[in-house]
């Protein structure tokens, strides 16, 4: 078990900047995931650690030590691949064998012993002298986790392990790895294009975007306080809407408004985080589970209602997606199994004061700092 | 109705593409089967006119005339073709082993470490103009080398003839394989030599079946470096067949077929024992796994 530091890595193809002066702290037996939209460069950054690829500049330490210039094997990391990468050739038990046969001066009978321990925690025992052909999804899963733990790696990599398998057992193989990584205890980094993936399963979220780290939490602070609005718009299933909005002054009053949309806020919300920006344009972002579709509830009474007509409806049995259509802008809300909109009808949402996230115009930085 | 008609429909396409089938079949298989039965027949029948398809008389003095030089019917005794048969099998088999060998090592490096395109046409260069325009100077350079007429010397020629087909060809299916397993590999601590060997190969088995099997053909029915370059001391079946053919007792045209005959059969067989990895290796490059 050890720390993973990597400071200010660079990562060039040609002249295409694929990383760019990243900086990221992965602590011992913590499980990390990296996400982002795909061509973000989160897997060139998982191959930098495991040493498939090198670094155009920048650090990266496994506790104090400087692996740059190591060779992968020498590095003591492990992966589990998109595909899995096992040797179809071989059996499972030879799968598992072969890196401890290569990597370490264990006998025969030491081996034999760390893979029937390992196969037994995972429950694959059964499978031992089966060709990865013969294995369903799950199982080889579980065995290319096997092949990579049965190393006693100090490093666990995974690069999107779940993309090639369907919903539900995906989300079975989920917890599955979030508690073999917690049963082993080694530092682990996780890749997904999935942020539900990356919300259900990392003790800390990275999210990248363009070679940049956008913002690394816990997966409440990236829920909840989105840094910039990349990451408010890529975190959250449907996700955040968006407006261009003015703020502005009338009777003492302070309202965010463009056309058909008019919403006011309190004067010491707009003390804390808008005091600079009245007059100019600031982003509204609100998530559609805190948009409330209203017939004629009085908490509400405060805000202006917006009018919007309902353009589609999706039932998820426990919830509703309702899409709405404002000014030609469409926007999305979460309502539970109550729901009573059909498509065409004119309904009016509104949500709280306090949901609201507010971006920069132009930096797309939150203006919510503390 | 309409189900009936489209069962019709596909009953009569059916047919007809078996039909053409078996007509390119029967066109592929003519000279063979011609071959076959001229290598039964007595002297008096291998020219006549109308021709005979199937012998009147069968005979194996053919084939004991390949085998022992002479035979009952034959004015003219000759040398026995089972040396220069041997010599074929000894010379094609190492020649292509070592063709693979290097083949595998050249297209490995070629594929693994995509060195761009000009180390790869300096490999195809030998194949790029007619053997007949380096004979000469081979034969110059043999003679100084005291090449000329040895086993070496011929196995030496045919690989480096052979090798662009080789690397080429392995680089092709290598190029197939796909990175992950590499990956998985360097992380499992193998070497470059492991990786080659216990990952790669097994995993383009069929097609370096299909590349043995095409190198093979090209080293046992090579005539031209044969000819120039060994033409006395080391004979091999092509040669051979060719000296039947130029006999000043006329053309033994039945000894030649049986000899044909018997110069086919270990490719044919080695053909046979691959077949199963001939299908996946002719699609290998096509399909993506």
């Amino acid at each position: 078990m050890e720390k993973i530091t990597i400071e200010n890595l660079n990562k060039n193809f040609g002249c295409v900047e694929c990383l760019k002066g990243v900086n990221l702290q992965v602590d011992e037996g913590q499980l990390s995931v990296i996400v982002g939209p795909s061509g973000c460069g989160k897997s060139t950054l998982l191959r930098c650690i495991a040493g498939l690829e090198t670094c155009s500049g920048g650090s990266i330490f496994i506790g104090e030590e400087l692996i740059n210039d190591k060779e992968p094997r020498d590095r003591n990391v492990a992966m589990v691949f998109q595909h899995y990468a096992l040797y179809p050739h071989m059996t499972v038990r030879r799968n598992l064998s072969l890196g401890l046969e290569n990597m370490t001066r264990l006998s025969k009978k030491e081996i034999q012993e760390r893979i029937e321990k390992i196969t037994n925690t995972l429950q694959i025992t059964k499978l031992l002298d089966r060709k990865p052909g013969q294995l369903s999804g799950g199982e080889s899963q579980r065995v290319a986790i096997g092949r990579a733990l049965v190393k006693k790696p100090k490093i666990f990599l995974l690069d999107e392990p779940l993309s090639a398998i369907d919903a539900k057992l995906r989300r079975e193989l989920r917890t599955e790895i979030k508690k073999i990584q917690r049963k082993f205890g080694v530092t682990t980094i996780y890749v997904t294009h999935d942020q539900e993936e990356a919300m259900a399963l990392g003790d800390k979220i990275v999210v990248l975007c363009d070679g940049e780290i956008r913002q690394v939490g816990t997966p409440e602070e990236i829920f909840n306080d989105p840094k910039d609005q990349f990451v408010a718009g890529f975190i959250g299933s449907p996700p955040m809407n968006f407006f261009d909005l003015d703020v502005k002054k009338r009777n003492d009053k302070y309202f965010l408004e463009n056309e058909g949309f008019i919403y006011e806020i309190s004067v010491k919300y707009f003390e804390r985080y808008l005091k600079d920006y009245l007059g100019k344009k600031t982003i509204l972002g609100i998530r559609p589970s805190s948009i409330k579709i209203v017939q004629d509830d009085k908490s509400y009474t405060k805000n202006r209602i917006n009018a919007a007509s309902v353009t589609l409806v999706e039932n998820f049995g426990s919830k509703y997606y309702v899409y709405l259509d404002i000014n030609s802008k469409k926007i999305i809300a979460k309502t539970g199994s109550e729901n009573v909109s059909k498509i065409g009808d004119k309904i009016k949402f509104s949500f709280k004061e306090e949901d609201i996230h507010l971006f920069d115009i132009d930096s797309k930085k939150t203006l919510k700092t503390k | 109705m309409s189900g009936n008609k489209v069962l019709v429909k596909n009953a009569t396409r059916n047919i007809l593409v078996h039909i053409f089938i078996y007509i390119v079949i029967i066109i592929l298989m003519f000279p063979l089967f011609w071959m076959v039965m001229t290598s039964f027949k007595p002297s008096t029948e291998w020219v006549t006119y109308p021709p005979t398809w199937i012998p009147r008389e069968p005979t194996l003095d053919n084939y004991r005339f390949i085998i022992f030089g002479t035979s009952g019917n034959f004015v003219r005794t000759y040398a026995s073709a089972v040396v220069p048969y041997l010599n074929t099998v000894f010379i094609s088999v190492v020649a292509t082993m070592i063709t693979i060998i290097v083949g595998l090592l050249g297209s490995y490096s070629l594929s693994r470490f995509k060195s761009g395109l000009s180390k790869l046409i300096s490999i195809i260069m030998p194949r790029m103009f007619p053997p007949m325009a380096m004979i000469i100077p081979l034969m110059i350079f043999f003679q100084i080398i005291h090449a000329i007429d040895t086993y070496w010397g011929l196995i030496i020629v045919y690989v480096g003839f052979t090798l662009p087909y080789s690397v080429l060809m392995l680089k092709g299916f290598m190029d197939g394989v796909p990175k992950e397993f590499t990956e998985a590999a360097m992380l499992d601590g193998l070497s470059e030599f492991k990786i080659l060997f216990k990952v790669w190969i097994p995993l383009i088995k069929n097609g370096l079946m299909t590349t043995s099997l095409f190198l093979l053909i090209l080293n046992w029915t090579e005539y031209t470096f044969a000819l120039t370059l060994s033409s006395r001391e080391v004979e091999t079946v092509t040669l051979t067949l060719a000296k039947l053919f130029s006999n000043e007792a006329g053309t033994y045209y039945g000894p030649q077929s049986a000899l044909g005959i018997l110069a086919a059969i270990p490719t044919i067989i080695f053909g046979i024992l691959i077949h199963k990895y001939l299908a996946y290796g002719f699609t290998f490059g096509a399909l993506k796994k």
